[in-house]
């Protein structure tokens, strides 16, 4: 897999690129800021970019933006942001402007290369990545009358992984059961919180991310 | 919690409870007479001699001159509650900058000699060290970013108002419930003030053993009303700094016993 790299701190980012290298990935370019990230998105037309969210010149949510630059010019380019704050605001911008092959994961995560390595692999094949210690805080919310009491203790888990942005597959292969299984509690979940539910995988997470929020 | 340092930073207050004199109107119409009574000026006056002496300055001009250093005292005030926060935020960024991404360079180099060492045979003495100070690295890492965003939360600055107070409402130990939330941007020093009176609050509701609290951030006009309520007993600090904060912004703040509620000079 070949990716471009892009933050403004030389040190982590060459630390990433070590980790990233040291895990066969291929990393074909670098990048310390926005506009040298897409230049070098144009010229190397990696299969995911990934990218701090904090940049030159405010060193806010650059990465954001560039991220729905690369989605809009090159769609077949992934992009997986890193955030060092666990933000659900930020995922949740990310996936309404962009909701395909994209993904958001704490920077921490890069220590455990194989968590980065599965993610990048998911997004070149049309998935969504969501860090789940996001969604163990939107879960683990507190909340009054709280429908997801009413969730079973399985159904909580499967709904923490369609928030992380899993297919049902995927959601199957993880918990060692069937599709069909899978497809009963997803259906279960969905009338349980009262949310419509939809063939849309992208805009399932979405859907599921904003009733956690509020 | 992120928000310790903001909420010590409101909560310093002097030991008497404050009489909520003047609720803030709910309605619309009120809201107008509201925005009265906030925007009036002090109004001064000449009581000397109603003609000038010579060599006095005449009465419109003292009162020009007063006017004039009010307005100066009044810039003065927001000009200090400014430049704490940009120093406060400053300090974040450094902080962000510097140790933060050096610790997380030295835990990738650890991470990568932990598995050098792990591939040759005889060097189990050699993994364990690392992985243990893999560990160290992360948790002085993590102890940082909480201290960096005790002292400025970058999600204000960067996301604005809404996303910094659903991350509040995220990280509280009892329910809350946003009822309202004004999604805009507004000047810093309004979301600074929005901000920690809702840090303030939820703190302080969790200490008097509220068992559930509501916000409420609306916009009306040329104001933004922040109201934070809750089921907890009765307030006993009356939160000086951020009656100080509020009044620098020419807003108004109104404490009561389980409520708290500002008006914001927003436009």
């Amino acid at each position: 897999m070949r990716v471009v790299v892009a933050d403004d701190v030389m040190l982590t980012r060459q630390g990433i690129v070590h980790l990233l290298t040291s895990a066969g990935i291929e990393v074909v370019a670098e990048a310390q800021d926005a506009q040298g990230l897409l230049h070098e998105v144009r010229q190397a037309r990696p299969d995911v970019a990934l990218v701090d969210i904090r940049m030159p010149p405010s060193h806010t949510d650059e990465g954001l933006v560039a991220a729905q630059a690369i989605r809009n010019e090159l769609p077949q380019v992934g992009v997986l942001v890193l955030s060092e704050y666990v933000e659900p605001s930020y995922a949740m911008r990310l996936l309404r402007e962009q909701p395909e092959r994209v993904g958001y994961l704490l920077k921490e995560r890069v220590f455990d290369i194989a968590t980065v390595v599965d993610a990048l692999r998911r997004i070149t094949d049309g998935e969504t990545v969501i860090d789940p210690t996001i969604v163990s805080r939107l879960v683990g919310r507190r909340r009054r009358n709280d429908p997801i009491a009413d969730l079973s203790e399985r159904e909580r888990e499967v709904l923490g992984l369609i928030a992380e942005g899993m297919s049902n597959r995927a959601i199957a292969a993880r918990l060692f059961v069937t599709e069909r299984t899978v497809e009963a509690h997803v259906t279960q979940i969905f009338q349980k919180l009262r949310l419509p539910e939809s063939a849309d995988q992208h805009r399932r997470v979405l859907a599921v991310l904003a009733f956690l929020r509020t | 919690m992120g928000n310790v340092t903001w909420t010590r930073l409101a909560a310093k207050s002097s030991s008497q409870p404050s009489n909520p004199d003047a609720p803030l109107p709910p309605s619309c119409a009120a809201a107008a007479r509201l925005r009265w009574s906030l925007t009036r000026q002090p109004c001064l006056t000449w009581s000397g001699p109603s003609a000038p002496l010579s060599g006095w300055p005449s009465n419109e001009r003292l009162q020009a001159e007063t006017l004039a250093h009010l307005d100066q005292l009044r810039a003065s005030r927001v000009r200090i509650v400014e430049t704490g926060d940009a120093e406060r935020r400053q300090l974040e960024r450094d902080l962000h900058d510097g140790a933060q991404q050096r610790l997380l360079a030295l835990s990738y180099d650890l991470r990568l000699a932990r598995a050098q060492a792990q591939s040759d045979d005889d060097a189990s003495s050699t993994t364990s060290l690392l992985t243990e100070a893999t560990g160290e690295a992360q948790a002085a890492l993590s102890e940082l970013r909480t201290l960096a965003h005790g002292i400025y939360p970058a999600i204000l600055g960067e996301a604005g108002l809404a996303p910094a107070v659903y991350s509040l409402a995220d990280t509280t130990a009892i329910p809350v419930e946003i009822r309202s939330m004004a999604e805009g941007r507004y000047p810093t020093a309004v979301e600074t003030a929005a901000y920690i009176l809702v840090a303030e609050g939820l703190d302080n509701a969790a200490r008097r053993d509220a068992s559930h609290v509501t916000v409420d951030i609306v916009q009306d006009g040329g104001w933004l009303m922040v109201m934070v309520e809750d089921d907890g007993s009765d307030r006993t600090s009356d939160l000086i700094q951020l009656a100080d904060r509020v009044g620098a912004l020419d807003g108004r703040l109104v404490v009561e016993s389980t409520r708290l509620r500002a008006a914001l000079r927003c436009a």
